[in-house]
């Protein structure tokens, strides 16, 4: 992970300069100036984004998921307490909430659970596109959804078990022994499914 | 530490530096070979997961931004409003409001937010009203199943909610207006938009929808309920729709309704309601009332009910009407009245907070009977609770104690209100009644309304003068007189000079001014010069005998020395010509009544 990722996820103390430029917009869009809340957007919507189309496995639906938490993320920043969760974390467990509410109106359309193997159309537009993605996504799948949350921070996100607690509203000795509980899940349901190829 | 604990701090370093490049599987189990059995087959399963490709990370559409940003100026932040004096009330300090916001954090974060998702409309958002629950449960419908919505959950054009037979809610559109769900109620948004001019349609297929709905000048502004046979249509206004199969009901608590019915217009005054059968008007008739209840004090008065509806006024001037059948005046502009009317029965908490000094009671009018309790003067916040039955079909409004209990604030209940343009922008309570006292008065006296600037500043004159004379100080009042003639705002000036005008028909008042004056000539000249060209000849004259310029003082009349408040006829009001012997009102300040009386010393 990028050292300035790391601080920016940990809060704003932990780096002198930057944070206190998101901590004046933070402030100012808590205060209801949707400018500053448009520097936050322009800082955070790739991340979210990207950490939603992980989740889902499309594009289209992790932009208007994404777009809906920042929706929400204005309207409930005035309650936000910048000495509670850092504010990415904050937007992280929105985004899960988001996704998970998804999920649960929409099953079983696009949900990794009930996700089948990329067919060849779909593959270059799918995260799990080549065939071991497919088998993992078919492992990830039976999973459970705590399980799947840390392993994409993990790996795909790239985040350190302190950020995941953070995200994830545990601590950080809790989320080691989680990851390792999901990697051994993990290989036991690449197991049944056959092995990777 | 345990083989697990061990394992598992092993595993995240492996892992860290896995992800970051620096080590390999093999890497790993070399360096931790007593534990290469466990970590193979968990590292194995990190390695596939590292080995998935990544998405890339982009700046954010320039087109969803615009649109994004376009939503979010015409959606409302969700705000907990907290009943609690305002900071300048005296013993609050900042320790106190820190302990009250820490109390409030953690029941707002309690409140689950649910989003319902527009499928199929990636860039172009419609604005959101902000739904809040009270209690029990309320769905939207997604993809055709209902599905629990929880507070503070954001309901666009297009999404049809309803509340189960427990369900108490309320959308707060983004201009403000409000309508509150009883239980079995289903409607679905047909348009919301938060522009100017203001395009609220809602559909409302069963059910009581209580609609408080802020007055939009704006033209083209729509505010409507269409039901299965009628169309509902107001521009600000209270009112009640009831549906119930192909019958409506339509009760115009405030301003006045307009009832479309096939090429029909029935017109719902305040007051009224009228029942519709399809398409035909079934019957009309006076909104039965259950009684009035008065705040005669200087205090902001909200009506709270079991579920945490609240109806009334905050002292920062925030107004809100959830609860369903109760409407209230706005203190602001006088002393805050309550009109209840089909309100549910229960127990209801009148929660009271002190804007202005002095007394005065909370007065229950029911059938013409009145019921007062005296409110503490010294209360800074209080409450009496105020119970509802019905009996017959009728409604009885009583007030459980004699007594108003203080409390302190912070174990009142919250008032939940999202933050929205309507309650941004409110003046404080303390301000609109200075600002429409002063108005009032100079109205009466010149036939026009002073402007706001003018009435502010008078209000901090009258506070100071009154400061200056309390203090029996001469040279402190005549620092303030000479204010009525140093400005260069003559409005200003004349507003002051009303206010000194007023002060001094008090005979001590009087005795105090004209000896402050006496050993400074010349600002008693400058006051009486600048007098002669702001003030009617009548007010004038009362301020030359006040301050000892002119001969003997007229007879005093036998009246009291303050004046009851006239409620003058048009021909009789002072409107700058005809100045006989009608006297301005008194005017309400700070709580304190400045009383004009006629012109003469006991």
């Amino acid at each position: 992970m990028k050292e300035s990722e790391a601080q920016e996820c940990s809060g704003p103390a932990s780096h002198p300069a930057e944070p206190t430029v998101l901590e004046d917009a933070i402030e100012r869009a808590r205060h209801g100036d949707a400018d500053a809340f448009g520097l936050l957007y322009d800082r955070f919507q790739p991340e979210i984004l990207r950490y939603l189309a992980h989740r889902t496995g499309d594009p289209d639906t992790a932009e208007d998921l994404a777009q809906q938490v920042f929706l929400k993320a204005w309207q409930a920043i005035p309650r936000y307490e910048a000495r509670g969760v850092p504010f990415k974390a904050w937007l992280y467990r929105m985004a899960h909430n988001q996704m998970v509410d998804y999920f649960r109106t929409r099953r079983p359309t696009a949900d990794l659970e009930g996700i089948d193997p990329p067919e060849e159309a779909e593959a270059e537009s799918l995260v799990l596109a080549l065939e071991m993605s497919a088998a993992l996504a078919q492992a990830l799948s039976r999973l459970s959804e705590d399980h799947r949350q840390v392993l994409t921070l993990r790996f795909l996100m790239e985040k350190s078990a302190r950020e995941i607690g953070e995200i994830m509203g545990r601590k950080e000795v809790t989320v080691r022994g989680l990851q390792m509980r999901a990697l051994q899940a993990l290989r036991r349901e690449i197991e049944e499914t056959g092995g990777l190829p | 530490m345990t083989h697990g604990r061990d394992l598992a701090i092993i595993i995240d370093r492996c892992l860290d530096e896995l992800v970051a490049g620096r080590w390999t599987v093999s890497d790993c189990l070399d360096r931790y070979p007593e534990y290469r059995a466990a970590l193979e087959p968990v590292l194995g399963a990190a390695a596939a997961m590292h080995a998935l490709p990544r998405r890339a990370g982009a700046a954010p559409d320039r087109i969803r931004r615009a649109a994004f940003m376009e939503m979010i100026r015409e959606t409302p932040q969700q705000r907990a409003r907290w009943w609690m004096p305002r900071l300048t009330l005296a013993g609050l300090h900042a320790a106190a409001l820190s302990r009250y916001a820490a109390a409030a954090a953690p029941i707002f974060a309690a409140a689950a937010i649910g989003v319902v998702l527009l499928v199929g409309q990636p860039a172009s958002f419609a604005a959101a009203s902000t739904l809040t629950v009270f209690s029990g449960t309320a769905e939207t419908q997604v993809n055709g199943t209902w599905t629990p919505v929880g507070d503070g959950a954001s309901i666009r054009r297009g999404d049809r909610l309803r509340t189960a037979a427990d369900g108490h809610a309320m959308l707060t559109f983004p201009d403000g207006s409000t309508a509150s769900l009883a239980p079995g109620t289903e409607i679905a948004i047909e348009q919301l938009s938060a522009g100017r001019p203001r395009n609220v349609q809602v559909r409302q297929f069963s059910g009581r929808l209580w609609n408080d709905v802020v007055t939009n000048e704006h033209a083209g502004s729509r505010y409507e309920i269409h039901t299965q046979d009628a169309l509902v249509q107001v521009q600000g206004t209270v009112f009640e729709t009831t549906v119930d199969g192909a019958q409506m009901l339509v009760s115009t608590a405030e301003g006045a309704v307009d009832v479309v019915l096939g090429r029909e217009h029935v017109d719902v005054p305040r007051g009224q309601s009228v029942r519709t059968e399809g398409q035909r008007l079934a019957d009309r008739g006076p909104l039965p009332g259950a009684g009035t209840l008065t705040i005669d004090a200087p205090f902001a008065a909200a009506l709270l009910s079991e579920r945490g509806e609240a109806t009334g006024a905050q002292p920062d001037g925030a107004m809100f009407l959830q609860i369903r059948g109760v409407t209230t005046s706005n203190p602001g502009v006088g002393p805050q009245r309550f009109e209840f009317q089909r309100l549910d029965p229960g127990t209801y908490t009148l929660t009271l907070e002190r804007f202005g000094q002095g007394g005065g009671d909370i007065v229950l009018n029911v059938g013409g009977t009145e019921h007062r309790v005296p409110l503490d003067n010294a209360a800074g916040a209080a409450q009496v609770r105020v119970r509802v039955e019905v009996e017959d079909g009728k409604r009885h409004v009583q007030l459980v104690e004699d007594a108003p209990r203080a409390v302190p604030p912070v174990v009142s209940p919250p008032v939940r209100i999202v933050e929205t343009e309507r309650t941004k922008n409110a003046p404080d309570i303390a301000t609109q009644r200075a600002a429409a006292a002063a108005a009032a008065a100079a109205k009466r006296s010149t036939g026009t309304a002073t402007t706001s600037p003018s009435t502010t500043g008078a209000e901090a004159f009258a506070a100071r003068l009154r400061q200056a004379l309390a203090s029996q100080n001469a040279a402190a009042i005549r620092t303030v007189l000479r204010e009525t003639v140093s400005g260069a705002d003559s409005n200003l000036a004349q507003a002051q000079l009303r206010v000194l005008v007023a002060q001094v028909n008090a005979s001590d008042v009087a005795r105090q001014v004209s000896a402050a004056l006496a050993t400074d000539e010349a600002l008693r000249t400058q006051i009486l010069g600048r007098a002669a060209t702001a003030l009617p000849a009548d007010l004038l004259e009362r301020l030359r005998q006040a301050l000892g310029v002119s001969g003997p003082r007229p007879q005093a009349e036998p009246s009291p020395a303050r004046t009851p408040t006239p409620t003058a006829r048009p021909s009789e009001r002072d409107d700058g010509r005809n100045r006989g012997a009608v006297l301005p009102s008194p005017v309400d300040i700070d709580g304190m009544r400045l009383g004009f009386v006629r012109a003469g010393m006991p």
